[in-house]
């Protein structure tokens, strides 16, 4: 499993386009800090907030994600590099899925990245800002908490709130790595991703209002985003929502497994 | 004791109902080239993708370097090299970059061996230039520079030669030739043409409509393909005499049946049939026969001869 993530680690150090995508996500980041930031001041309107909202974390890693699963796991299967690890490395399907999935959650976390050092250095200055629209964990937690004083104890619990949201984004790309290995079309992927992903967070944004969704969703990652995004959060709170996202990716990961168990490779 | 690698046992591959592969039973001993010969979907590429575990037989079971449990196979597997149909190659990298994702998707440590890879295909001066502008026949010696990175003892290799112009097969041919001379690695290598892999397979296995037609060594295919006079006569003792004193050959070969073949004179028949008329010798059957291989692997396959 080692040489997989390592070999795929040291492809991706290369590729041009998560470069590029990575330096978009911090310009995503620092975009929507400073429309929060000047909205707060008064000095643009909160009109501005529509075109914005589609850099927020929430909208660029649906499409991020699916984008990513699509580049590196589709184009896996279309240069042989999957068959390659298979039929002459003596790695089982299931090692592969494991290995893949690995390297796409590092990747995820990669791309939220800007956003949460973008949150954290804003956040350090005591400015105040703005919540102009809802399709942002980070800028909620930003909005939310200007009362608090930027002590140890804060900073470490907002750390905590990060990785907990960062762990459910990744857990919700999940779907992104059972769509790679069962479509195996890099645009399909993107496609199906970006809109399951996004009905899924929209859902789970409707949660608390309709109880049958929330029941559904509830045992997703895509239910854990209203529930943590407060600073006075319970522990309890936080295990659950690292548990909902293990369990979640676990979850995926089996049924991909089941279903490349015994697919042909072309 | 037979020192085999790998055996199939009555293997049977079926996509929605109709047979790719009909019990396939062959056996794959070490140190030899295998030709597998078979035209467009004869199941050449099924029965490869089977073994290097990216596709599954429906019935039947298989033999690998002594194991046979799928399990243990797919362990086994990193003892194989392959470039079935594409070889596995990154197009943004280049050769060097591409060596070296799969030396350590091998985990082999020893980094040596990239540049030695290269120069062994003859890429050692590509330098930095993206596979994406490698011709195709750049891109088929670095897909067999990846198979042999893990420094395999059985080596797969579909179609490798496919699409090349001359001076490519060429190149392939006398690469996969050092490799078994150099490194005695087992090789099954596929084509639609028996007459590319005549000079680098020492055993051949023909396809076709996924079932096994013929399987012969090279000498056996020699013998079948090599144009030559058939005589049938009474007394073949005094006719071999004649041969040797009067056409001076011993270029012949007495069959089981007492026939004889001579591999000289095929193309001055008359000589030979005066020379021994004039001895008395009448003979019962004087014929040319032997297919060119082309031919021979038509008439194999079931279809008729191009005379």
């Amino acid at each position: 499993m080692i040489n997989i993530i390592q070999a795929d680690l040291y492809k991706l150090k290369k590729s041009k386009p998560i470069k590029i995508l990575f330096l978009i996500m911090w310009a995503a980041a620092a975009i929507v800090t400073l429309v929060s930031y000047l909205v707060a001041q008064g000095k643009v309107g909160i009109e501005i907030s529509g075109p914005i909202s589609g850099l927020s974390d929430v909208m660029t890693i649906a499409i991020v994600g699916p984008f990513l699963a699509g580049i590196y796991i589709c184009s896996d299967f279309s240069n042989k590099s999957i068959n390659d690890a298979i039929s002459s490395c003596g790695i089982s399907r299931g090692v592969v899925i494991i290995s893949k999935a690995i390297v796409l959650y590092l990747l995820v976390l990669l791309m939220i990245l800007p956003y949460a050092v973008v949150t954290i250095i804003a956040f350090s200055t005591g400015a105040e800002f703005s919540e102009p629209f809802s399709a942002s964990i980070f800028l909620h937690i930003l909005a939310n908490q200007i009362e608090l004083d930027l002590t140890g104890t804060v900073f470490r619990k907002m750390l905590v709130i990060m990785f907990v949201m960062m762990l459910a984004y990744a857990s919700q790309m999940s779907i992104g790595i059972l769509l790679a290995f069962i479509v195996r079309k890099t645009s399909l992927v993107i496609f199906l991703g970006f809109g399951i992903i996004l009905v899924l967070q929209i859902l789970g944004g409707l949660g608390t209002e309709i109880s049958f969704i929330e029941n559904i969703l509830s045992f997703t990652p895509f239910s854990v985003n209203n529930q943590v995004l407060i600073m006075d959060v319970e522990v309890d709170v936080i295990l659950k929502a690292i548990g909902i996202s293990l369990l979640f990716i676990v979850w995926i990961l089996s049924i991909t497994n089941g279903v490349f168990r015994k697919s042909e490779i072309k | 004791m037979t020192d085999y690698i790998l055996k199939t046992n009555e293997i049977t591959k079926t996509f929605r109902k109709v047979d790719a592969l009909r019990n396939i039973s062959i056996t794959i001993e070490s140190g030899k080239i295998y030709g597998l010969i078979g035209s467009n979907g004869a199941g050449k590429s099924t029965l490869m993708r089977i073994i290097a575990g990216l596709s599954f037989p429906t019935s039947g079971s298989m033999e690998f370097f002594g194991k046979e449990s799928p399990k243990a196979i797919q362990v086994e597997r990193k003892r194989l090299g392959c470039m079935i149909e594409l070889p596995s190659l990154n197009m943004s990298l280049s050769a060097k970059e591409n060596i070296r994702y799969h030396r350590i998707l091998r985990g082999i440590s020893n980094e040596e061996i990239e540049d030695e890879l290269i120069r062994l295909v003859g890429l050692g001066d590509t330098g930095k230039k993206q596979v994406k502008d490698f011709s195709l026949g750049m891109k088929q010696r670095l897909g067999i520079a990846v198979s042999l990175i893990n420094n395999p003892e059985l080596l797969i290799l579909d179609e490798p030669i496919n699409g090349l112009d001359p001076i490519g097969v060429k190149e392939i041919r006398n690469l996969l030739k050092k490799l078994c001379e150099e490194r005695h690695i087992t090789v099954i290598i596929s084509s639609h043409n028996l007459p590319e892999l005549y000079q680098v397979a020492t055993d051949y296995i023909i396809i076709h409509d996924g079932e096994i037609k013929q399987t012969l060594t090279l000498q056996e295919l020699e013998n079948k393909c090599q144009r030559h006079l058939l005589i049938e006569c009474e007394n073949p003792e005094d006719l071999l005499v004649i041969l040797e004193t009067e056409l001076g050959t011993t270029n012949y070969k007495i069959m089981p049946d007492k026939t004889i073949k001579l591999y000289d004179y095929v193309d001055d028949k008359k000589k030979v049939a005066r020379t021994i008329f004039k001895h008395e010798i009448i003979a019962t059957n004087f014929s040319v026969e032997g297919d060119t291989l082309e031919n021979y692997f038509i008439s194999v396959i079931g279809g008729e001869k191009n005379d």
